[in-house]
């Protein structure tokens, strides 16, 4: 019994600082899960959607949804200007990455709406669930 | 004579300690960054996620001090050994899928390829067991002397 008592104390401690530092810290990782939506419910929106192309440039220049504002990590000052110049109050604002099970879309997202407090929701399915969309005029539902 | 034995135990433990304790800290000050790296692996859920982002990181730290004291180093030497197997697995399973996911190990201070990182798992697994090996485990009954 008493081989355990280190081991089932060091985790004691461990998980109390971690409660308590869940308390205190500023960051808050519960709003670094921000809501999905897909197409359908996308284009029975009567909101204009600002679309945000989290991929990297050559997978932006290689097809992207039209009037997508190109907001990637590893350039992410220029293209939050991009951004904001493109956001309108009225706008709803639909992140999308490579593919469904791609972080980045969710990372994007979530930055936006630390940084700008402007929500932002992911696209289930990512750009190929997005793709057969995109070139056939119903891109703005 | 040299005293190989204490050499390897000091510098077995100092390894692990230091690194540990590095990688725990920068996590503890940047838990969103480690959140999201949690995420990329694609195995553990948004709550999941949030729980081991807040968690792990103090284990690594609690366990790295603990290495420290000799009542709980074998202890510490023993979660800081299944820790390193733990990432090694995980390493192999975002290496066979392939989901691009870097180790966060140091927060933002580096961004480590997965192979890379299983290279140094298997380093540090290596010197929890020698810290295993040249440790006695505590006692596994309440009062050895008696009869």
């Amino acid at each position: 019994m008493r081989a355990w008592t280190p081991t089932v104390a060091i985790v004691l401690v461990a998980t109390l600082a971690a409660a308590v530092c869940a308390k205190v810290h500023p960051a808050s990782l519960a709003a670094e899960n921000p809501p999905a939506i897909d197409w359908a419910t996308a284009a029975a929106s009567d909101r204009p959607i600002l679309w945000v192309d989290a991929r990297s440039p050559s997978q932006y220049l290689g097809g992207h949804m039209p009037g997508a504002v190109q907001l990637w990590e590893q350039d992410w000052q220029d293209g939050l200007g991009r951004f904001l110049e493109a956001w309108q109050p009225e706008t709803l604002v639909v992140v999308y990455c490579p593919a469904a099970r791609c972080h980045a879309g969710e990372r994007v997202a979530a930055r936006i709406h630390r940084e700008t407090g402007i929500e932002a929701l992911v696209f289930a399915g990512g750009w190929e669930a997005l793709k057969p969309h995109a070139g056939n005029g119903h891109h703005r539902p | 004579m040299i005293p190989w034995g204490l050499i390897i135990n000091l510098g077995a433990g100092l390894c692990l300690c230091g690194v540990f304790l590095v990688a725990g800290v920068v996590k503890i000050v940047d838990p969103v960054s480690f959140y999201h790296a949690i995420r990329d692996y694609q195995i553990l859920p948004h709550v999941m996620a949030q729980v081991v982002a807040w968690w792990l990181p103090w284990l690594e730290v609690s366990a790295a001090l603990s290495l420290a004291m000799p009542r709980t180093r074998w202890s510490a030497a023993a979660i800081l050994g299944l820790l390193s197997l733990g990432f090694l697995g995980l390493n192999l399973v975002a290496l066979v899928r392939n989901t691009g996911a870097t180790c966060s190990c140091f927060g933002p201070l580096a961004s480590i390829p997965v192979g890379v990182t299983m290279a140094l798992d298997a380093l540090l697994c290596g010197l929890a067991f020698i810290l295993l090996r040249l440790h006695r485990r505590p006692p596994t009954v309440d009062h050895p002397g008696e009869p």
